[in-house]
């Protein structure tokens, strides 16, 4: 079972491929998000910000945080 | 090369319509070269409008090679060619009203610029991530090219290109912060990490977080920022590892002239375009360049703060809301829209859209993404569309933009 905020993130990573018509792969938390999805850069930036509206929560206010997993990503929202 | 040299020597006036860098390459050369006219079209342009273009300008050659798509094809448009002058190279850029905005340059003066070129930088290896047939992408190509350099281009994914960086060997790196992010987030971790001769980034607002990031990755020899535009040229190059650049620009002789006028960037243009082909030049009777960039002071610094006519740049490439709006109140099921920019920690900004449904329309987002897509480009799409009951609008009767 992954803990709520990967599922989120997982849900938000399926919708935003779904609407842009691209093949699903396997999202796990160790999955590479810009090399093992399908998303490219404007795909995974629309997901960071489907996060910020789902969530309120803004992790990179400061500043861009280096992130490469889904498991890495929910992380930063997890705090 | 050369194969296309008895084609180009016809010719007078040429449109490249490609999204293979090298051949754009091998054009730019030859076209310069042999003093032509070269409109370069950016990959993304829609076939009507490089159609629209051809005609509207007289072109006598249409060259269109698109990988995307499989298309390769030379068109001879007129029996008689059009006879050779100076020749200027063409480049198109955003426009406040939507249209792209046509910009004249001197080939001689397209990679003037001193800080690119020297011994330093004399037959290295340089990685191009900047869209080829942008005024940096192509301030690049010439600089590498006059320096006797390679260029490699990134064709594959960020990973991909990753390893290729090692494999190659590649010394020398430019590219929007939203490329060097993306970059560093798709690093393999098994993959050390090249020490890079220069690292140089612009065509955004560069922020301190992404020079640390880029100095703490790949240690570059030299870290820089550019900040150029198709009007005004190269303007300011800044190497001290800090954001914006030092107030002494403004008054040092040594450098392009720099003023600031109702908290906005002007330059004096010394290397930047002749004029616009399509409009009248946004360029003042005494020689100055209105950026249409809002700076600050602060300290003993200017920093940029974003675009005055509320622009709004996706990773480098230029979105006008009122374009987006228009395409999307043109669609019947909308009845209204208002399109804004959403920060983005990748890409610096996305384009977001809320709209109001015609009556009894249900609002689906993916069919109105779907019905854009056959409009415009990939990155002006808007990213998140929002319905509601109506727009928001000031006393002065502009749309919000934030």
């Amino acid at each position: 079972m992954n803990d709520p905020t990967t599922s989120l993130v997982i849900d938000i990573i399926r919708d935003v491929i779904k609407q842009n018509n691209l093949p699903e792969p396997e999202l796990k938390p160790e999955t590479v998000i810009l090399t093992e999805t399908p998303l490219d850069s404007l795909a995974l930036a629309e997901v960071v910000v489907r996060l910020e509206t789902k969530t309120g929560k803004d992790p990179f206010a400061q500043g861009f945080i280096n992130f490469r997993t889904i498991g890495e990503l929910a992380k930063l929202y997890c705090q | 090369m050369e194969v296309y040299r008895p084609l180009v020597v016809e010719h007078g006036r040429i449109v490249v319509h490609t999204d293979d860098p090298i051949f754009l390459n091998v054009l730019l050369v030859l076209c310069r070269t042999l003093k032509k006219e070269l409109f370069a079209c950016h990959a993304y342009f829609k076939e009507d409008d490089v159609e629209s273009l051809v005609s509207e300008y007289s072109a006598d050659l249409l060259l269109t090679r698109l990988m995307s798509t499989g298309m390769e094809r030379a068109l001879k448009l007129k029996k008689e060619s059009i006879p050779d002058g100076e020749g200027c190279l063409y480049v198109f850029t955003s426009g406040t009203t939507g249209e792209a905005k046509i910009a004249r340059h001197h080939w001689h003066k397209i990679a003037l610029s001193a800080d690119f070129v020297g011994e330093r930088l004399r037959g290295k290896r340089w990685l191009l991530c900047y869209s080829p047939t942008s005024y940096a992408g192509l301030q690049v190509f010439f600089s590498a090219y006059q320096n006797a350099g390679t260029i490699y281009y990134p064709l594959g994914g960020y990973e991909q290109t990753a390893y290729d960086l090692s494999k190659y060997e590649i010394q020398i790196i430019s590219a929007t912060p939203t490329y060097w992010r993306l970059l560093m987030a798709s690093w393999p971790s098994d993959l050390p990490h090249p020490r890079l001769v220069q690292a140089t980034l612009g065509g955004e607002i560069v922020t301190q977080d992404i020079l640390d990031a880029i100095r703490g990755f790949f240690k570059p020899e030299k870290l820089t920022q550019i900040y150029a535009s198709t009007e005004a040229g190269t303007a300011i190059v800044v190497s001290d590892d800090r954001a914006g650049f030092p107030l002494g620009y403004l008054e040092d002789q040594g450098r392009v002239p720099l003023r600031i006028v109702n908290n906005m960037l002007e330059i004096k243009a010394h290397a930047g375009m002749e004029g616009y082909l399509n409009r009248e030049s946004s360029v003042t009777s005494d020689g100055w360049v209105r950026s249409g960039d809002a700076v600050e002071i602060r300290d003993d610094r200017v920093y940029f703060l974003g675009r005055q006519d509320g622009m709004i740049n996706v990773g480098g490439l230029k979105v006008l809301p009122e374009e987006v709006e228009t395409a999307l109140t043109a669609l019947e099921e909308i009845r209204d829209a208002r399109v804004f920019a959403k920060k983005s920690p990748l890409v610096g900004a996305v384009v977001v859209a809320e709209v109001v449904m015609e009556p009894q329309i249900p609002f689906d987002e993916p069919g109105l993404k779907a019905k854009l897509k056959k409009r415009l480009p990939e990155y002006k799409i808007p990213r998140m569309i929002m319905p509601v009951e109506k727009i928001e609008i000031f006393e002065h009767g502009k749309k919000r933009r934030f």
